[in-house]
């Protein structure tokens, strides 16, 4: 089945041929690298009393500096050691990797069981273009593999190879044409732009989507010296936080403008730094689709290219913030199998962020070309959707909370009190009027939110499992909540009507059951 | 899709409408026996524990303490019998049905759940057995889809044959077969 593609062949010899070959040594940083990120991330703890001992480690530097050196030696020794028993081998269509110091590992991982193909580009791998790795499986963790350090070349043509075997797998599989060998001739064909994202486009994005965690993740082990410098520099600028907001020495006026200016300057740095998240972490994003592969491209530091078959794809979720609203874009993302034991779920999913309406349509149009999520009307859940919130979590709150704050003889508090409360209800009536539900002969479309607005879009065929629910109150109202259980999650709609509830569930089944298509 | 080439499609919609026109089929009554006899010997030696602080001679317990021994002995019994009496109502709604192409369990007393799970979704399945279960000749069907462990499809109390059968079923299922294939 490999020898479709001539330019990997060499790559693949048969397992009783091919040697235990290393990574480019370059590997040895990416691991001193992964070691000091490991080391920092045990020790952060530590670095409060280094501060504190600060003056005390000026005077007498050597044992300090004794233990730094000792530390980084550790870190290259140990990287050396982890590079040298790396090991992999490739061998008619299986990926085999020898690791580990003490405990040895071994993983044979054949290219048939890959689901995603990942690569990673960090800082120190442009100058001599090298890439890390990853391939995924579509059981837990552990069963990853990653080569550290390919030459990019080779890299390509490692995923090309296994891509094009997944190819000739399914199209024999599907079809059982005795000549699986025609539609592989075009393998070879070009990739099509679909996206690119702007610095612009990626700046609104930082603004509408709170993009911090992305730059706090890479900034985490810099947290405390961060906080301890901004609190300097404010004492420097003649800032002093404590006595700004003693009431003893300000009136409750004052205080208010120093609140009211300090939360804009708060959230005016949030902004700053969720865009900073969204640019690194988006930077020169491309989408390019081949054949049936999405692939994404972005990243100012560490460059990462995602791909994911279009098989794979279980939904395609349409995300508007309110500020998404008020800007005109939103955040489209594919969604495939949802691995809970993924470290990160978010390299699971392509998202394209900040997107104009237009743009999104056209990409959801990509994928499902059949799909009516323009046009349709979406069919509203009922009211008593509202009742039941308010009645069972809203009303009850609502007395207690103001009325125990009475009795504690704390009127103000007890007013103030309202407005969380008025904010609840008005959550609830906006769930309420956000979701709705509708279907076509292929797909169901759910839309939810709060004051944003999500879209859901998939393929019948792709569910797992249906659940139909009643309670007893809802069966003398002849409403019912559905759940649809995906791979990629599950949706709930809940208070329709129970007839529709019904169809909606038999439709899917037959769908699912009738077409006989893979879900994956 | 035409529909008149499918015929799952005429039973499935009766199956939703009306729960009786499937033939819902009930757990085992050793189940039933089984749960109420776990509660029953459970709580009773947790009585007999509490007997015993009551009774024991050698340790002078805090006046509050006897007196709350004092009520939980009479609590006790009617906790276990709310829960015997709880068990016995909602054992009777649990029901499962088997069609062509899916499995459906229902339960639930005040809020009825109808779980459905199409045969060509099923990933792996597990026949879980404890050693009470065994003793009885009971077992729990477990069917995992790619849905998560959060929607693992379970069917509890079967007899061992029964769920033999039904892993068989499923097994055997001609697009379950083809799936695994791929």
């Amino acid at each position: 089945m490999s020898n479709n593609s001539e330019p990997v062949l060499a790559l693949l010899k048969p397992a009783a041929t091919a040697d235990w070959q290393r990574v480019s040594a370059i590997a040895i940083l990416y691991f001193a690298v992964a070691i000091s990120r490991f080391v920092v991330g045990q020790f952060v703890y530590l670095i409060p009393p280094f501060i504190l001992l600060f003056n005390r480690i000026k005077d007498n530097p050597g044992p300090a500096f004794g233990l730094l050196v000792g530390v980084m030696l550790l870190v290259v020794i140990v990287a050396l050691l982890k590079y040298y028993y790396f090991q992999y081998r490739l061998s008619s269509g299986t990926v085999e990797i020898r690791s580990g110091v003490f405990s040895k590992t071994y993983l044979n991982l054949p290219f048939n069981r890959i689901q995603n193909i990942t690569l990673e580009q960090p800082l120190f791998y442009r100058p001599g273009d090298f890439v890390c790795l990853q391939l995924d499986t579509a059981g837990s963790v552990k069963q990853e593999a990653r080569l550290m350090a390919l030459r990019r070349p080779f890299a390509e043509a490692l995923k090309q190879q296994i891509l094009a075997l997944r190819q000739t797998e399914l199209i024999t599989v599907e079809t059982t044409a005795a000549d699986a060998a025609a539609p592989i001739t075009q393998v070879t064909s070009n990739e099509q732009l679909l996206n690119r994202r702007s610095v612009t486009d990626l700046i609104i994005h930082g603004i509408s989507n709170n993009r911090i965690l992305l730059f706090l993740g890479i900034a985490a082990p810099f947290y405390n010296q961060l906080a301890d410098k901004i609190q300097q520099l404010l004492l420097l600028a003649g800032v002093d936080l404590g006595s700004m907001f003693d009431p003893a020495q300000q009136s409750w006026l004052v205080i208010g403008l120093y609140a009211i200016s300090l939360t804009l300057f708060i959230m005016l740095l949030f902004t700053v730094f969720s865009v900073l998240g969204s640019v690194l972490s988006f930077y020169g994003y491309t989408l390019h689709k081949k054949q049936d592969n999405y692939i994404r491209r972005s990243g100012l530091l560490t460059r990462h290219e995602v791909s994911m078959r279009l098989s794979r794809l279980q939904w395609v979720v349409l995300q508007r913030d309110w500020l998404d609203m008020l800007l005109g874009r939103v955040n489209l993302c594919f969604e495939q199998i949802n691995g809970q034991l993924q470290q990160f779920s978010s390299e699971q999913k392509i998202m394209v962020p900040s997107v104009t309406p237009m743009q999104a349509q056209q990409l959801l149009a990509g994928a499902y070309p059949d799909n009516q999520l323009s046009t349709l009307v979406f069919t509203p859940i009922s009211r008593r959707f509202i009742w039941r919130c308010f009645g069972l979590f809203w009303l009850p709150v609502a007395v207690m909370g103001p009325s125990i704050l009475l009795m504690q003889q704390l009127p103000t508090l007890a007013l103030l009190s309202t407005v969380p409360l008025i904010f609840w209800a008005l959550l609830i009536v906006m769930r309420w009027y956000r979701y709705g539900y509708a279907e076509d002969p292929s797909y169901y479309y759910v839309r939810r939110g709060y004051f944003g607005v999500d879209y859901y879009c998939f393929a019948k065929y792709k569910l797992q499992q249906v659940q139909f629910k009643q309670s007893w109150l809802m069966r003398r109202a002849g409403l019912c909540s559905v759940k649809l259980v995906l791979a990629a999650g599950a949706l709930d709609i809940p208070y329709i009507d129970a007839q529709q509830g019904k169809n909606l569930l038999e439709n899917g089944l037959f769908q699912l059951q009738s077409s006989g298509k893979a879900w994956m | 899709m035409n529909n008149s080439s499918f015929t799952n499609q005429q039973i499935n919609s009766e199956q939703l409408s009306t729960l009786s026109s499937l033939q819902l089929e009930p757990l085992s009554r050793r189940y039933s026996v089984l749960r109420q006899q776990i509660n029953a010997a459970k709580y009773a030696v947790l009585w007999l524990l509490l007997l015993l602080v009551w009774l024991q001679p050698w340790l002078v317990l805090p006046a509050e303490l006897r007196q709350g021994i004092y009520y939980g002995l009479f609590l006790l019994p009617l906790y276990t019998l709310l829960r015997a009496i709880y068990f016995w109502q909602a054992d009777k709604h649990k029901h499962f049905a088997l069609r062509q192409h899916d499995i459906s369990y229902s339960c639930g007393i005040f809020f009825r759940k109808v779980v459905t799970q199409p045969v060509v979704r099923v990933q792996h399945i597990e026949l879980k057995q404890g050693p009470l279960e065994r003793r009885v000749g009971l077992a729990r069907l477990q069917l995992f889809s790619a849905g998560g462990t959060l929607h693992t499809f379970e069917i509890p109390g079967l007899e061992l044959e029964r769920a033999q059968h039904i892993r068989q079923f499923v097994l055997q299922h001609k697009d379950a077969v083809q799936d695994e294939q791929q």
